[in-house]
């Protein structure tokens, strides 16, 4: 990463040698690296501190308003086990960050290679769009929560409806943003593509839609990835008994509100680490871009 | 004489856009000779950006024909290459991979394919480049590459629009003494579409002067001078004075005339 950036900031002011000044701004990059983290714990810190002052305050009983060491303490345990305070959810942190994790890949592959594929599939073809757009854009705003009945009425309780539920949420931005990528690539590049002899339907998709379309296509994946975490929240606290969202609802039932929150934390850190993976695996693709 | 490469007979085309039909191009008839380096000059909306377009084959004309040597051209392919406005290069591969792009380049073996990618950038003087990626050139190098990708892959003609037209003044003199060399080793049929007396003056063998709304070619201009032109020498100098007074008089001649400004609107239905 520091490399990367350091390439990046080296080939700002000299086009003709961008490798030259590399190692040389390496300390520099680290240093910027650093300042990024400062800034973006900025108001992390400071709501932790109007938390840990509202929970002296003692407007509500700390049972329900933990202090900001209690939750700590809480999380603490549920990743390493020490004290036991979480109860059944000591040391079990790994479990249930896997059994959402995995749904949330599961799913996120069937949603987002089926929404890529039919996205792409309808942006080439003008009969196509024409038959499955209209039905598509109907179903889209049929909330992923609405389908949890009909979803438990046919799978069951367990990982099926879940899976289920995380697809459709990822299927509709993909397949939007891949439909719309390929709707609008430049069509000058399309020219240029037909004057160096590819004239065909397939030959153009191969040739230029298909990269045009990427970035719009890793767009719709990531948006994608990040209702897919949504997603697993809600199926889990309905339809599934592990996971974070279950976590979060069976600590309401016991009204251990330090182990919402702990549920609560963890899927925004395992949301935020998945969402930098897949911007990894977008830079690492589309190489050109950076 | 050489023989007629391009030629397009009593062409005449028209857009719809809604109820309202526009004539870009009316009974435009003109024979470009194999090797010959031609310039279309007209003012912007004459329409010769259309007639590139449908000897490119992107678009189909409403009347007339245009041929390829003595064939009826009825879509784009690689015979003809198209250097565009914008650069036009695919910004996913690097400047080798563009020029290399074309099907007959990817066709070959690879050896071969890398000795055609180093002897086009040697040509354009980009020597070392083929890593980069085209976000990382500038402005003149990308139309460069451009060039090379459109000669890489074998045209019989090359068909140019404006392609200098959104390059700062001293990369486009650059390129335009370029382009004359690269055609004087190639010996290309070259059709050049300007708005620039002078760069028509100084690249073309001939130049058809072409009148707006609708677009029509009513003369062209031999330019008997030997290359390399100076651009500040006396004769260089009068043939553009003419051409000028051309330009001018076929503007006034095509403003006095009511008939011929024929953005036709029809009833709706």
């Amino acid at each position: 990463m520091p490399v990367e950036q350091s390439l990046r900031e080296g080939s700002v002011g000299d086009n003709l040698a961008p490798h030259a000044q590399s190692s040389a701004v390496l300390p520099a990059a680290l240093r910027r690296r650093g300042a990024t983290l400062f800034y973006a714990m900025i108001l992390p810190v400071t709501a932790a501190a109007i938390w840990q002052a509202v929970a002296l305050m003692h407007l509500l009983p700390p049972m329900l308003f933990p202090s900001v060491g209690r939750i700590a303490a809480t999380t603490l345990d549920t990743l390493t086990g020490y004290s036991g305070s979480s109860e059944w959810y000591s040391g079990q942190w790994y479990v249930h960050a896997l059994a959402s994790t995995g749904r949330v890949l599961i799913g996120f592959l069937i949603g987002g290679s089926l929404g890529a594929a039919c996205g792409m599939f309808v942006g080439m073809f003008e009969r196509a769009h024409k038959i499955v757009d209209p039905s598509i854009q109907m179903l889209r705003p049929i909330p992923v929560v609405a389908w949890i009945p009909l979803a438990v009425a046919w799978f069951g309780i367990g990982n099926p409806p879940a899976v289920f539920l995380i697809a459709l949420g990822t299927f509709f931005p993909t397949y939007l943003n891949a439909r719309h990528g390929v709707r609008y690539v430049d069509p000058v590049l399309i020219r240029a593509s037909q004057m160096l002899g590819y004239t065909s339907g397939w030959e153009r998709f191969r040739h230029v839609v298909f990269w045009g379309a990427l970035p719009n296509v890793f767009t719709g994946l990531r948006i994608g990835l990040g209702i897919a975490w949504i997603c697993v929240a809600t199926a889990e606290m309905l339809a599934v008994k592990s996971g974070f969202g279950y976590m979060l609802w069976d600590s309401y039932n016991f009204l251990r509100i330090d182990l919402i929150i702990t549920g609560m934390m963890s899927i925004a850190a395992v949301g935020f680490l998945s969402d930098r993976a897949m911007l990894w695996i977008q830079r690492s693709v589309m190489t050109w871009e950076s | 004489m050489a023989p007629v490469k391009l030629s397009c007979n009593r062409v005449r085309k028209s857009f719809t856009s809604g109820s309202s039909e526009t004539l870009a191009l009316d009974d435009t008839t003109i024979d470009i000779r194999e090797g010959e380096f031609l310039c279309l000059l007209g003012p912007s909306g004459c329409g010769k950006t259309t007639i590139l377009n449908l000897l490119a084959g992107f678009e189909k004309p409403t009347a007339g024909t245009l041929r390829l040597n003595a064939q009826t051209i009825d879509g784009p392919g690689m015979d003809r290459g198209v250097i565009f406005q914008e650069h036009a290069l695919f910004p996913w591969l690097t400047v080798g991979d563009n020029v290399a792009s074309g099907k007959r380049v990817r066709a070959k073996p690879a050896a071969e394919r890398n000795e055609i990618v180093r002897r086009y950038l040697a040509m354009i003087g980009l020597s070392g480049f083929e890593h980069h990626y085209p976000k990382q050139l500038s402005g003149g190098m990308r139309q460069r590459v451009a060039i090379a990708r459109g000669l890489a892959n074998e045209p019989e003609v090359l068909l140019m629009d404006e392609p200098f037209a959104a390059l700062d003044a001293i990369s486009r003199s650059l390129l335009q003494v370029e382009l004359v060399r690269i055609w004087e080793l190639t010996r290309k049929t070259i059709v050049f579409v300007t708005h620039n007396i002078e760069e028509a003056v100084l690249l073309a063998d001939r130049v058809a002067i072409m009148t707006a709304r609708p677009g029509r070619v009513r003369e062209t201009v031999e330019i008997d001078l030997a290359r390399p032109r100076d651009i500040n020498g006396a004769a260089f100098n009068a043939i553009e004075r003419h051409l000028r007074e051309l330009v001018f008089e076929q503007h006034a001649a095509s403003a006095r005339e009511p008939g011929d400004i024929r953005t036709m609107e029809t009833p709706h239905q």
